[in-house]
């Protein structure tokens, strides 16, 4: 018999006690980064959701600039769709963008952009997910994944357990390859995640130079009709010193948003 | 010159302009939606006479949401115009071109200094899977840039020659439209009773036409005694209607349409009396066919028209030897890529070819003529800064036109843009009959 065998019922309660919070605070320890973004992507976000986004961006003179779109997201069966018009400022009302996310591997996602002053709808070219969305500090590619971690583009590993005090963790990815690492413009990204929640709290990304690139942080994060949500989102770019920051409201995941909300002919209408 | 005095009292205006409309817009309740754009513009012509002018407009835009399934939305238009005028004679314009009903009003007199315009004003509705819209309202078809081959349902003001932006040289017509989803496809039927055809430009406008290809070349000692200007009445019998078919299918965009109308340019005729020559316009029926395409291929995007037109009102020789317009059918083709590899670039090379199927010998142009275009849009300092050139040529006359501006966002609701026009080439071709009328403009907008 060992002699740390606990050898009383009090040592033995003891001990499961310790076991069983340094599994509530450590658990996810014990996961692969797989799982962590298994997890984290499996994390329920409704089917479908529609919301107001108040967008402020800043440059390094302190000068701001508002907007305000409406944003709306249905899943159709695996692939999802979404769809974005802008409500302000005049010069931007009723620009709108389609996006479709086909999740068949090698099939390339589908974008459209309405614009108003030609009252045309232009298909535009998917590949270039690297490039910033209107003006913003996030790409075409950040806004498609909302939080999610894509393996097809990244390896992940688990870089840190549990922050001290925090039961968030952190998982570092890089592009499988130079190529995906040139159409993300990312070297490196890592993102710490809640393991109460599995919401992305906050993500550090370098760009193809090794360079801090930008921070993106969830501000505020609220259950909204019993989901996890992100509400507040601030993204700071450290090679440009602008910020762009993101403030959703009239979150509605349960109102049925009909399939022609997401065709090109309501890009051109506009929603009903 | 544009004189200090213009300058001032168009920026009165113009603030006045904006005072009222952001008064409208804090009275409007939650179920409205108002905003405007209000914009001062102003320009020099670079070339002969020097001439300037200064223009304060406010557009602004009402959206009612009547129900869930219905909304009304109205579009308006002020202009004030100071110094010189690119239209001379707007209300004979107006008078000539269009319906009764689809006319601008000009409050400060004929001159024109200050034009009111209702230009759009519709209902849309929603009934089961089926989409209308009912009112004065553009309709547009294609996929070309700068240049218009399917786009023929709505005329167009040529105050401007083609530098306006289309949504503002496109003349809204009264017409009713309906989409209905067919499995995957959309069917687009379109009615249109309002014949309003192009607003062309008076004889002593900015941009009158010269080239021989838009007006008979007649010779100058010989006098016009008279100009005599048909219209169609406006009957159900003589409406126009248009047809779309569209799709998405194996990653490509596709349409399919079909109109019967009354082309929108005049047919003009000359005759011979006794003291001088006689010319006649007349609007006749037409119809165009053709179809359009996008998809793109890793970084850049294919797109294309292809058109066949009946009965172009085409410049030449007539039957009894003196110029007029000589009615042939016509097929154009347009294919366009567009490159977006560049981070915030945007590069696009478009190829338009046209071919006269009738009478070429009679012709002033040339049996095949072709255009080309370039244009490249770049953004800067997360679009607060714009650039764009665009290039037109023609081969067919070695003439065409470069376009260059930039615009900077001084605050969320302010524009503030530089632009220069240049045409080039021979005075007889398109582009070239403007050798002389190069400008630079100026301009702010501030939006709400």
């Amino acid at each position: 018999m060992s002699g740390l065998e606990p050898t009383t019922p009090a040592l033995r309660i003891l001990a499961l006690s310790v076991l069983l919070v340094c599994s509530a605070i450590c658990g996810a320890e014990g996961l692969s980064a797989e799982e962590i973004v298994r997890r984290v992507n499996a994390r329920d976000q409704g089917q479908q959701v529609s919301r107001t986004l108040e967008i402020e961006l800043t440059n390094r003179r302190g000068q701001t600039r508002k907007q305000t779109m409406l944003s709306m997201r249905r899943d159709f069966r695996d692939d999802r769709r979404t769809v974005l018009f802008y409500r302000s400022p005049a010069n931007l009302r009723d620009t709108a963008l389609l996006l479709h996310d086909h999740a068949e591997t090698g099939v390339e996602d589908d974008q459209w952009l309405y614009l108003p002053s030609l009252r045309k709808v232009r298909r535009i070219s998917a590949a270039n997910r690297g490039d910033y969305f209107l003006g913003t500090d996030l790409t075409y590619d950040d806004i498609k994944n909302e939080g999610r971690l894509v393996a097809e583009d990244y390896r992940f590993e688990l870089v840190a357990g549990a922050e001290p005090g925090t039961d968030r963790v952190t998982v570092e990815g890089r592009p499988h390859t130079r190529e995906i690492a040139r159409t993300l413009g990312y070297s490196r990204v890592q993102w710490s995640i809640d393991t109460r929640t599995w919401v992305v709290h906050r993500i550090r990304i370098w760009d193809r130079s090794g360079h801090a690139l930008k921070t993106v942080t969830s501000e505020a994060i609220e259950q909204v009709q019993g989901i996890w949500t992100v509400t507040r989102l601030s993204v700071v770019n450290h090679k440009t010193s602008h910020r762009t920051r993101f403030e959703a409201r009239d979150i509605d995941y349960r109102s049925q948003l009909p399939e022609r909300y997401f065709t090109m002919s309501v890009l051109r209408r506009g929603i009903p | 010159m544009i004189s200090r005095c213009r300058i001032v009292h168009g920026f009165a205006i113009w603030l006045a302009m904006l005072q009222c409309a952001d008064a409208a817009a804090g009275h409007a309740p939650d179920s409205v939606s108002w905003n405007y754009v209000a914009s001062m513009d102003a320009r020099r012509l670079v070339g002969s006479g020097g001439e300037s002018a200064v223009e304060a407009s406010l557009r602004g835009a009402i959206d009612w949401r009547v129900t869930d399934a219905a909304e009304l939305s109205a579009r308006m238009r002020l202009r004030s115009k100071f110094g010189d005028t690119l239209e001379k004679h707007p209300a004979d314009g107006d008078e000539l071109n269009h319906s009764t009903f689809n006319r601008r009003y000009f409050p400060g007199g004929q001159g024109g200094r200050l034009e009111a315009e209702l230009r759009e004003v519709y209902l849309d509705l929603y009934a089961g899977p089926a989409y209308f819209r009912l009112g004065k309202q553009q309709i547009v078809w294609g996929q070309a840039d700068g240049v218009k081959l399917l786009d023929v349902l709505n005329p167009q003001s040529f105050r401007d020659f083609i530098l306006e932006d289309f949504e503002e040289s496109r003349l809204p017509l009264w017409s009713g439209l309906m989409e209905l989803p067919i499995g995957s496809t959309l069917l687009q039927l379109t009615w249109i009773p309002d014949l309003t055809f192009h607003r062309l430009p008076g004889p002593d406008d900015w941009y009158a036409w010269t080239s021989p290809k838009l007006v008979p070349p007649l010779p100058p000692e010989v006098p016009i005694v008279a100009v005599h200007h048909e219209r169609p009445e406006t009957t159900i019998g003589n409406s126009e209607l248009a047809v779309q078919l569209s799709g998405f299918n194996g990653g490509w965009d596709w349409t399919l349409n079909y109109a019967d109308h009354y082309e929108d340019q005049p047919r003009v005729t000359t005759r011979l009396e006794t003291d001088g020559v006689v010319i006649d316009t007349a609007y006749r029926r037409s119809s165009t066919a053709g179809g359009s395409f996008s998809r793109p291929f890793g970084s850049a995007v294919l797109r294309g028209e292809i058109v066949r037109r009946r009965d172009l009102p085409i410049m030449g020789t007539q039957p009894d030897g003196l110029p007029g317009s000589v009615p042939a059918d016509t097929v154009s083709a347009l294919i366009a890529v567009d490159y977006q590899g560049w981070r915030d670039t945007w590069v696009s090379l478009q190829v338009l070819g046209d071919r006269v199927l009738e009478h070429p010998d009679r012709l002033v142009r040339d049996r095949d003529e072709y255009l080309l275009t370039l244009t490249g849009d770049r953004h800067f300092l997360n679009r607060r800064f714009k650039g764009r050139l665009q290039a037109f040529v023609s081969p067919n006359d070695d003439d065409g036109m470069v376009r260059f501006e930039v615009a900077y966002q001084a605050a969320s609701r302010v524009w503030v843009s530089f632009g220069i026009d240049e045409f080039f080439g021979p005075r007889r071709g398109l582009f070239g009959q403007f050798a002389d009328r190069d400008q630079v403009r100026l301009s702010i907008e501030v939006s709400r």
